[in-house]
């Protein structure tokens, strides 16, 4: 009798359980966004739509983290803060990083103080870390490092802007090649100070085979020129990258740059070709204004440079 | 001096639900669902010369009777709430620990009846009652692993191993 009871219980359990896939999207979206990080996660790992959702719902609140430089005290109350348990002196490592977060529309969502970032980011989720290298302060380091590797990081896009005058090239690639690996990497080498702000070919070749969607950003001078077609011709050839963009902004020369081309016989590309051969590697080189754009397909993927009508394309 | 004064009844709506029960309630209560509102509006049906028994009963095709019953007492409830600024709610941090204790106790009812609620909420545009369902439905979520979701959701597990396997690794530092 008491068996049957707790069946016809069980039963009636059963029935009244919630169907969560029934409600629509913007509800269950609406539902996730409610949660703190560690249970979005676990309930996008129950199922296909949830685990779509989860990651369509990160990012909602902040899209972009960047860290801009050193001059405001932040991240002291992160001592007690769980992730950061791992890392070694955490209650000195933020001190002087100056942290923002930014929406979808690049505007800055406000924080009652910095002092609740850590959990403000672990509401949140954010999906770009946008940071400039403008101090050689091992800590700026550490603080892109540690946002990097947060949890709320959803590891879109990772842009990292460096100035050959206040890191050390060495240094700055030792750190670029410790990060996480993010779906896509934006790197600026401003400067002008010769080939000191072009990539290293070592650490472009790394690059190149862990990212699916690289750019690199460099100032192009004389010096560079034979380095910058060095790393062309590699990354033509490498194995990992679907699509690698490297853009350079031509000093001066764009005609001898083009011609210097010509010479390294690279294949004739243009629109149809990459029409009628679309799992082959491609590579054009635009020029608009004082830009060079060059751009490497590997896979059926169409370069976004064909949608800037470059003034000019050299073969 | 006496001076005339004009009683007023407040202005009746009527809704219908899915399964054919007309509802007759205040223009002031239903009109934090959007949804009624812009039909409202739209309709003309504010004007004041047409009785509420001459008024066309505005169809309400997703919600049933018992559903709509609770959504006009909750209206009823919140009738004196302020308007909600939805770009300050967006702003706000999202917490799950700040249900008003009426609506804890309204909204304390078996699944099937929240879930009807919340679609409810949903067409109807009811964006404080949604927001108080979907809190509730977050504090069931909170605190358990995948398996104890599917099983108290009833969601069936549809990725691959390789998929299982690849999100396992993905969700480590979750397992802290």
């Amino acid at each position: 009798m008491a068996t049957s009871a707790k069946r016809q219980r069980m039963e009636v359990e059963e029935e009244d359980k919630m169907e969560l896939l029934y409600f629509p999207n913007e509800v269950l979206s609406e539902i996730i966004r409610r949660l703190p990080v560690k249970d979005r996660v676990l309930l996008g790992s129950t199922c296909n739509r949830l685990y779509e959702l989860e990651k369509k719902t990160r990012g909602r609140n902040i899209d972009v983290v960047r860290i801009e430089g050193f001059s405001i005290s932040v991240f002291s109350a992160l001592i007690g803060d769980r992730h950061l348990r791992r890392t070694k002196d955490s209650s000195k490592l933020f001190n002087n990083a100056h942290i923002s977060c930014l929406d979808a529309t690049g505007i800055c969502v406000p924080m009652q103080n910095t002092q609740n970032l850590p959990s403000f980011l672990e509401s949140s989720m954010f999906g770009v870390l946008k940071a400039r290298l403008i101090s050689s302060d091992p800590k700026l380091r550490s603080t892109i490092s540690w946002l990097a590797n947060s949890p709320s990081f959803t590891r879109d896009a990772l842009h990292l802007t460096w100035s050959p005058s206040n890191l050390e090239k060495r240094e700055y690639e030792k750190f670029l090649l410790s990060l996480p690996i993010t779906r896509s990497l934006r790197l600026s080498y401003t400067g002008i100070n010769g080939h000191k702000s072009a990539p290293s070919v070592d650490t472009i070749l790394q690059l190149v085979t862990r990212y699916q969607d690289l750019m690199v950003y460099t100032p192009t001078t004389e010096e560079t020129k034979p380095m910058l077609h060095e790393i062309f011709k590699m990354v033509q050839y490498s194995p990992g990258s679907k699509r690698v963009r490297l853009e350079c902004v031509l000093s001066h020369d764009i005609e001898d740059f083009g011609k210097v081309k010509l010479e390294r016989d690279y294949e004739r590309v243009n629109y149809n070709c990459i029409r009628h051969r679309p799992t082959g590697t491609v590579m054009i080189f635009g020029l608009y204004d004082n830009h060079c754009l060059v751009t490497i397909c590997k896979g059926a993927a169409i370069p976004e440079c064909l949608y800037l009508q470059p003034l000019y394309f050299c073969y | 001096f006496l001076f005339p004064i004009k009683m007023t009844s407040p202005r009746m709506i009527k809704l219908t639900s899915n399964d054919d029960k007309t509802f007759e309630v205040e223009r002031d209560v239903i009109k934090q669902s959007v949804t009624v509102n812009t039909l409202i509006t739209d309709l003309n049906m504010d004007d004041e010369d047409v009785s509420v028994e001459n008024q066309m009963a505005i169809p309400l095709p997703n919600v049933d009777a018992a559903t709509l019953e609770m959504v006009i007492t909750w209206c009823k409830q919140h009738r004196e709430d302020p308007p909600r600024n939805e770009e300050e709610e967006e702003k706000k941090e999202k917490r799950t620990d700040d249900i008003p204790e009426w609506d804890k106790t309204f909204l304390d009812v078996e699944q099937s009846v929240l879930f009807a609620l919340i679609l409810a909420a949903n067409y109807m545009d009811i964006k404080g009652l949604l927001d108080n369902c979907c809190k509730t439905v977050a504090n069931m979520i909170k605190g358990k692993t995948p398996d104890e979701i599917r099983k108290h959701f009833n969601i069936k597990n549809d990725f691959t191993p390789e998929e299982e396997e690849q999100i396992r690794k993905e969700n480590a530092w979750c397992e802290d």
